[in-house]
């Protein structure tokens, strides 16, 4: 559930039926009432083009597709106008690891405070972009 | 009556959903799951699963070397290898070692379950996309003996295998110990590796020599 009381939207791409119709399957029942999945997506170009209709707080990409340009939705994300959505780049041959990017947007005050200390924890009121 | 199930993956995402998906399926039930080889042994012995799904590339002991072990420890039931490799030497380990099916992750969900119930039934399966690494691995070997060794340097291989030493070896074959050590390169050049350990061990992935009992 979001700051503003809606649930969180998720959209899932992957190439893979068996991970992407797993983590609907594990992560669904655990979700329920909170989240909701708003595309599941085989492809990263179909994925990348539901972005805006489907406008999700949070991607879930499994990038072991040999299409697969990471780099395309990456820029997507930088250019991103909307707020809150959190990217999660995940592989199947990687099993130690996943890569979350993070977005956040901070006022101009909040960004000095920010910056006098920056490995320091964002200050609070910070929003996610 | 459903299917008893025992998963072992190091990709904990990808178990946690394979698991929530065969349990939604009225056919399986999942009854344990192993981040590791070795677990997946202990695991296999405690809970006698009709079937085990086994990934290849796991820390501390492999999906091969898992399915050798099980199948000395005389288990019977299914063994499926799902991974991403489809590197031919993982193939030919697994099923050299006694696995049932090879299958890659991209499979779907209908076909893993028809893949469990057809090694049940004593069949073989593979994904489709892993024929012709299965077909070249057979011709490979066929024409090639012992992976293309002479008699000669098999011998030395599986002595290095036994753990002797140069000097053992050339004594044992009546040979100078200049001559291992040219046979001990060659045996380095035709397996495409740097060192004895490694020569033996990819030896025995690629059934050029029988696993050190």
């Amino acid at each position: 559930m979001t700051a503003t009381g809606r649930k969180y939207r998720i959209l899932l791409i992957s190439p893979n039926p068996l991970f992407r119709d797993g983590l609907l399957a594990w992560y669904g029942p655990q979700w329920a009432g909170r989240a909701e999945v708003v595309g599941v997506f085989s492809r990263l170009d179909e994925g990348l083009a539901a972005l805006a209709d489907t406008a999700p707080d949070m991607v879930i990409l499994d990038y072991d597709d040999d299409e697969c340009r990471r780099a395309d939705l990456l820029q997507r994300f930088i250019q991103e106008e909307r707020q809150a959505m959190k990217v999660v780049l995940l592989s199947l041959q990687q099993p130690d690891h996943v890569i979350v990017y993070d977005r956040r947007r901070l006022s101009a005050s909040k960004l000095e405070t920010w910056l006098d200390a920056p490995w320091k924890n964002f200050p609070n009121g910070q929003e996610n972009l | 009556m459903t299917i008893r199930l025992l998963l072992a993956d190091d990709h904990l995402l990808f178990r946690r959903g394979l698991r929530g998906l065969l349990e939604d399926m009225p056919e399986t039930e999942v009854v344990g799951e192993a981040e590791n080889g070795h677990e997946a042994v202990l695991l296999a012995q405690r809970l006698q699963p009709d079937c085990i799904l086994l990934d290849i590339h796991m820390p501390v002991l492999d999906g091969c070397g898992a399915v050798a072990l099980l199948r000395q420890g005389g288990y019977r039931g299914g063994i499926i290898i799902l991974t991403v490799s489809q590197a031919d030497e993982d193939l030919v380990c697994a099923i050299r070692a006694g696995a049932d099916a090879y299958l890659l992750k991209n499979v779907t969900p209908e076909d893993l379950l028809k893949t469990i119930q057809a090694v049940l039934s004593e069949q073989a399966v593979l994904s489709p996309e892993m024929m012709r690494t299965a077909f070249n691995a057979l011709r490979q070997n066929a024409a090639q003996g012992w992976g293309g060794l002479s008699e000669r340097e098999w011998q030395i291989l599986r002595a290095i295998q036994r753990g002797q030493t140069t000097a053992e070896i050339a004594a044992a074959l009546f040979i100078s110990t200049n001559t291992v050590k040219t046979h001990v390169r060659h045996i380095f050049e035709k397996l495409g590796v740097s060192d004895r350990r490694t020569a033996v061990t990819k030896a025995e992935r690629l059934g050029i020599l029988p696993p050190k009992g």
